[in-house]
């Protein structure tokens, strides 16, 4: 079964339409699960140390045994220390692959349901002030970490740049939210109209703090806004990956009532939708999920847009399928990003965010020209 | 059972949209609502499908608003309706209905049976949706996307999906409504009368069909009930015959006009008396 030649020509395909789904949907999901166990196993591979597949199975297998002395496994230098291969994977690699899993995940699927919100293909998570509000957060903490909030940073440690970006999040989602919330009726264009004033707002507030950095801060600053899925341990990465999950799972089940909700606000509510509650949840879960996503990775444009519309374009607009789809697609697509940001320089990284943009831009443009072509004959 | 309004009055910002309505929409009926532009025919079908908000609880002077406890379906107020139990009770055909996402004609028509979803199996799912599109002729546009159509084939899929939401139960002792708001605004004239037939012969279900129609034959030949309105008030409502009077429509529309059918061989239909004779044309 040829999948990658699946393409547009199978619309027409009227026998086997059923409610489960057409032939493409209902390979879709296997597929592209496939393709992130694929891109998984070769992120987990390549690196600046890289780790023979085998090695990564065997390690893997033998992690709740007494690997660490269990030489014959794997290749040890001495018997009583954990291997280079077996630190590099589990605490460098193993979190970090993890990690774009998840926020690529995140960024796939948030942005597939923002569509549907917005009732519009071209919505993006930006517009609800996430990445604005963590970028705001973040920034303060860089340029006002050894001033006005020393003592927050030192009592946090390590989890001072992911909390504030995360806090920044939720203060301008809650600010953006409480605007639009007139009387309990989320209103869209409210919100939009919303988003877009307060994203400015906070855009000049970074323009000013930006201003007052020095040299080192404006550095660090400039990178965490390029986006970066480096230098995160467990510790860190455990909470945005209990945030992203329960995102996930709550978007998830959104699909059927969102499918109708394209119908029209007026029209979801005759069929029984209760349409303020869905419009709450679905703003909700992708404040949290895309907000854990940018409070550990900084800003990664490009995939809460392209992928719900590439996945879209191939298989329809149905969440059931349309949903899980992106979700994979979009860690399938971070994850085989990171591998470049850790491969193309080496022993250096690139910036992740500049990748998914760079190579991303291109790639969709591709395939807009390859639909104009086919809808052109 | 019916749909009961009662002293009805719509405001929007204080200037009165509708004035003191009464009127019941029998189940088993065809009621069509006519009346010149800004009437009030789509603000009364929009009250009756719940859509605007009582007077305590409206958002802003922008919004249209009523005073609850106006309008009663099956002897029960229309606010003591959650919003999924009114959705076993009536059906509504919007008078918009684009839509940006290109779903195919089968999955829109899909969307109808949201409501009883749980209730049925999978089988019976697929038959309801076949005949419903067999009813509306859209059967051979199942694949196609929704954006392709044409304006009329659009707005017969979405009427196949309005009728699919009443179509399970078959019919049932509780009457159900089905609200349409100008439904033939786009189509030609053999689907226009298709789809009044349709109506009316969905009336017979034990559900009562409000509709609001512009033109006055189409009206005359389907209706059961006719009530015309003029800036916010009930001119006049009874059987065709007795509302497309020249006294009421010369008042209404300012047009010399009169109910007018010929025989039983062909349908009512209103006639416009020739006032050109003075201007000799052509």
């Amino acid at each position: 079964m040829n999948v990658t030649s699946n393409n547009i020509s199978t619309i027409n395909d009227t026998d086997t339409k059923k409610d489960t789904g057409c032939k493409k949907q209902q390979r879709a999901i296997p597929f592209s699960l496939g393709l992130l166990c694929i891109i998984t196993l070769i992120a987990l591979a390549s690196g600046a140390v890289p780790i023979a597949i085998s090695d990564i199975f065997s390690s893997l297998l033998h992690s709740t045994d007494s690997a660490l002395v269990d030489s014959s496994a794997l290749p040890s230098p001495t018997l009583h220390s954990p291997s280079l291969n077996w630190i590099v994977l589990f605490d460098i690699r193993l979190p970090r692959v993890v990690l774009s899993i998840f926020v690529g995940a995140a960024l796939g699927v948030c942005g597939a349901a923002m569509q549907a919100l917005f009732r519009n293909p071209l919505a993006d998570p930006g517009l609800i002030g996430v990445a604005g509000g963590g970028a705001l957060g973040a920034v303060m903490v860089i340029v006002l970490g050894n001033s006005l909030f020393s003592q927050f940073t030192q009592t946090i440690g390590i989890y001072a740049l992911p909390l504030g970006a995360m806090l920044g999040c939720l203060g301008v989602c809650g600010i953006i939210y409480r605007i639009s919330n007139s009387q309990g009726q989320l209103t869209i264009m409210t919100l939009l109209l919303a988003g877009i004033a307060v994203n400015a707002i906070v855009g000049a507030a970074i323009g000013v703090l930006t201003l007052v950095s020095d040299d080192s801060e404006l550095r660090e600053l400039t990178f965490w806004t390029m986006g970066n899925l480096g230098g995160n341990h467990w510790a860190l990465a455990f909470p945005v990956l209990i945030c992203i999950g329960i995102s996930l799972f709550g978007i998830l089940r959104l699909a059927r009532p969102l499918n109708i909700y394209l119908l029209g606000e007026s029209q979801a509510q005759h069929l029984g939708i209760r349409i303020t509650t869905l419009k709450k949840h679905v703003f909700f879960f992708t404040a949290l999920a895309v907000g854990a996503a940018v409070s550990i990775s900084g800003m990664i444009g490009f995939i809460g847009f392209v992928v719900p519309h590439l996945v879209r374009l191939l298989i329809g607009p149905d969440h059931r399928f349309l949903l899980p789809t992106s979700m994979l697609f979009g860690a399938s697509l971070l994850t085989l990003a990171d591998i470049i940001a850790r491969v193309a320089i080496v022993p250096a990284e690139l910036p992740i965010g500049l990748i998914t943009s760079a190579i991303g831009g291109p790639f969709f443009l591709a395939v807009l020209y390859k639909q104009a072509i086919r809808l052109g004959k | 059972m019916n749909i009961t309004i009662d002293s009805l009055h719509v405001t929007l910002g204080g200037k009165p949209l509708l004035h003191d309505i009464n009127l019941t929409i029998p189940a088993g009926e065809l009621t069509i609502l006519i009346g010149p532009n800004g009437a009030g025919k789509s603000t009364l079908l929009k009250a009756c499908t719940g859509d605007i908000t009582p007077i305590s609880a409206a958002i802003s002077n922008s919004t249209p608003a009523l005073i609850p406890g106006s309008i009663a379906i099956n002897q029960q107020p229309l606010e003591h309706y959650s919003t999924e139990q009114l959705s076993t009770l009536r059906a509504v055909m919007t008078q918009d209905y684009t839509m940006a996402f290109s779903f195919t004609v089968r999955e829109i028509v899909n969307m109808g049976c949201f409501v009883y979803e749980q209730k049925i199996n999978h089988a019976q799912r697929e038959c309801i949706v076949d005949e419903v599109m067999q009813f509306m002729h859209i059967g051979a546009l199942a694949q196609q996307h929704f954006t392709t159509l044409s304006g009329g084939e659009q707005q017969r899929t979405q009427l196949a999906r309005v009728l699919a939401q009443l179509w399970h139960p078959y019919e049932q002792a509780t009457s159900r409504y089905l609200l349409l708001d100008e439904p033939t605004s786009s189509l030609d004239i053999f689907h226009q009368h298709q789809v009044l037939a349709l109506a009316k012969e969905l009336s017979r279900r034990n559900i009562g069909v409000l509709a609001v129609v512009h033109d006055l034959s189409l009206a005359a030949s389907f209706a059961d009930n006719l009530v015309l309105l003029k800036k916010g008030n009930i001119v006049k409502q009874g059987k065709p015959a007795e509302v497309l009077q020249p006294s009421f429509l010369s008042e209404v529309y300012g047009i010399s006009a009169q109910f007018f059918q010929h025989s039983g061989a062909f349908k009512p239909s209103v006639i416009i008396i020739n006032e050109d004779n003075n201007h000799k044309r052509n």
